[in-house]
């Protein structure tokens, strides 16, 4: 059965009201007051002054960069060593019962994640740290570790291992130079896909700050809901575009990243 | 299929120490914190220290029968019903429109849908606040063309729905999309050669055999929206508070550790019913988390 048009103008339709506010953003951050009409009756550039001159956001934007990149490296560690037991003994039933258990992050509501960690670290005197930020964000980024390194593993045929094992290769020696350069573009994707995740993660995070501190998403709701400055525009657009981007960039890798919507 | 020996980790007892440092960093982050939270939301909430001597359910009680606990958890229900039956609507044509386009289209058409979810929320919660404001976008245009008071969208059911809508609807378009490719295209083929009006073929064969999909998508982005955080809290004010906020601020704000555990429960046990009727349906998982 062929499609008909207005299902494709509806289609337009969908993928304007879906991508619409970005260009508003981007529209938005060339205003110089907080009121953005059409035309704009205040056109300029103070809201990039803010950041690039005025240095805005230099500070959250460097916690959040520092605890991004510290949690995807370790996620990406912790999850390709995960995956790779979730996926060959899966035939344990404990082995799938951990395998749910890693998922976790994904069916709680974050929400609740964030106010049980606050309550727990609270009672128990834990330190709010950038550590303790960059070990909560790990635990949030493993399940996507785990679902582009596993979705990998999948199609990975272990008799190449064997093969190295057989002629004289260290299992060590295995790993680096024959599993690990196999899983390269799910490694790749994964790590990408962690790092925008860490780098946009706000609800769990506003609980967990340390004193005196925030991430840029912090910063930008806090800036949203007490005290409004039009620099939200512009640090707004200039992280979109990085993040499309980024987005881009994984689809050319892994072609069939959202093809299918489950499985990659 | 392969002999013993075969890979690196099958045959290796010790292997499994890969899985522990996982493991034991999502047992501290998540599994710990949640357990204690139970725990504390049957102690009783005190004026001084974080939550009184011996055991209670009036945590509980009281959130079922106190009046303005339960307006906000049917506040929340209502919104997470209407914000995916409203998705349905609307991504149901766009989900089969995509099944049908050549693959290649297709992959483009889902990058653009999915790119969106990868942004912070925060950045999207501020382009509808632009766009829904009193002076936004919207109002701007309308005020400035017709002799009207600018329509308050924000601090109104009506922005934190279209938020809600704009933040989800991804997930509604994936699920029936991931169903509805899977139809082979003969089916409807067959229907049509045996003289069936391209309706009745919709009617008859396309849409029952997408109620999984339509089943799972409304499940999940029913989940989702109850789950919402930052929406709300941008785009509905105080008036339109959903459970989140609400256990936020009985957190922060008031101190009530015990209540705020008691109704982060209640809410996990309704989050936690859907989703088991979720996997129940399906056996599809999103890559895409919701925190919103």
């Amino acid at each position: 059965m062929g499609t008909n048009r207005w299902l494709a103008v509806w289609t337009y339709g969908v993928l304007v009201f879906l991508l619409g506010p970005f260009a508003i953003i981007l529209y938005a951050s060339f205003s110089d007051s907080p009121m953005i009409g059409i035309p704009l009756q205040d056109p300029g550039f103070r809201a990039y002054a803010d950041i690039f001159v005025g240095h805005r956001y230099v500070f959250s934007l460097w916690l959040s960069l520092r605890v991004a990149v510290v949690a995807t490296l370790a996620a990406l560690l912790l999850g390709t060593a995960a995956s790779l037991v979730l996926v060959r003994k899966r035939h344990y039933r404990l082995i799938r019962l951990l395998s749910a258990l890693m998922l976790a992050p994904l069916t709680i509501p974050l929400v609740i994640i964030g106010i049980a960690l606050l309550i727990m670290f609270n009672r128990m005197a834990v330190p709010l740290h950038f550590w303790t930020l960059a070990a909560v964000h790990v635990v949030i980024l493993l399940p996507y570790v785990i679902r582009t390194v596993s979705a990998s593993l999948e199609h990975f045929n272990p008799s190449i291992e064997e093969a190295a094992l057989n002629l004289g290769a260290g299992p060590w020696r295995t790993l680096f130079e024959i599993t690990i350069p196999n899983l390269r573009p799910a490694l790749i994707t994964g790590g990408m896909l962690a790092f925008i995740t860490s780098f946009g993660e706000t609800v769990v995070t506003v609980f967990i700050l340390p004193p005196g501190k925030q991430t840029l998403p912090v910063d930008i709701f806090n800036t949203l809901v007490y005290n409004f400055s039009p620099s939200i525009a512009a640090i707004s657009a200039l992280v979109s575009v990085l993040v499309f981007a980024v987005v881009w960039l994984m689809s050319v890798i892994f072609p069939n990243l959202f093809a299918t919507g489950n499985s990659s | 299929m392969y002999g013993r020996g075969a890979d690196l980790i099958l045959n290796r007892r010790r292997s499994w120490i890969l899985l522990t440092p996982a493991v034991l960093i999502v047992c501290f982050v998540v599994v710990l914190p949640v357990l204690y939270m139970l725990w504390i939301s049957f102690k009783p909430s005190s004026n001084h220290g974080a939550y009184g001597a011996g055991y209670t359910v009036m945590n509980y009680v009281s959130l079922v029968t106190n009046e303005f606990y339960r307006t906000v958890i049917v506040r929340t229900l209502v919104v997470g019903v209407s914000v995916s039956l409203i998705c349905l609507i609307v991504g149901y044509p766009v989900a089969f429109h995509l099944s049908r386009l050549p693959a290649k289209k297709q992959r483009l058409f889902l990058l653009l849908i999915v790119a969106p979810l990868y942004t912070s929320i925060v950045i999207r919660a501020y382009a509808w606040m632009v766009i829904l404001g009193r002076k936004g976008i919207i109002n701007e245009a309308l005020t400035s063309f017709l002799p009207i008071d600018p329509i308050p969208f924000m601090n109104s059911p009506a922005g934190v729905i279209i938020g809600l809508v704009y933040v989800f609807l991804a997930f509604m378009i994936l699920s029936i999309y991931n169903v509805l490719v899977s139809v082979p295209a003969h089916f409807e083929e067959a229907a049509l050669n045996l003289g069936a009006s391209k309706f009745r073929t919709f009617r008859e064969v396309t849409l029952p055999l997408s109620v999984p999909g339509i089943l799972a998508g409304c499940i999940l982005v029913f989940v989702l929206s109850m789950g919402a955080f930052v929406i709300p809290a941008v785009l509905g004010g105080p008036k339109m508070s959903l459970v989140p906020n609400y256990i936020y601020s009985s957190v922060l704000n008031t101190f009530n550790w015990p209540l705020g555990a008691a109704f982060a429960f209640i809410f996990l046990a309704i989050t936690g019913a859907a989703l088991y009727a979720y996997s129940w349906l399906t056996k599809t998982k999103m890559v895409v988390g919701g925190g919103a």
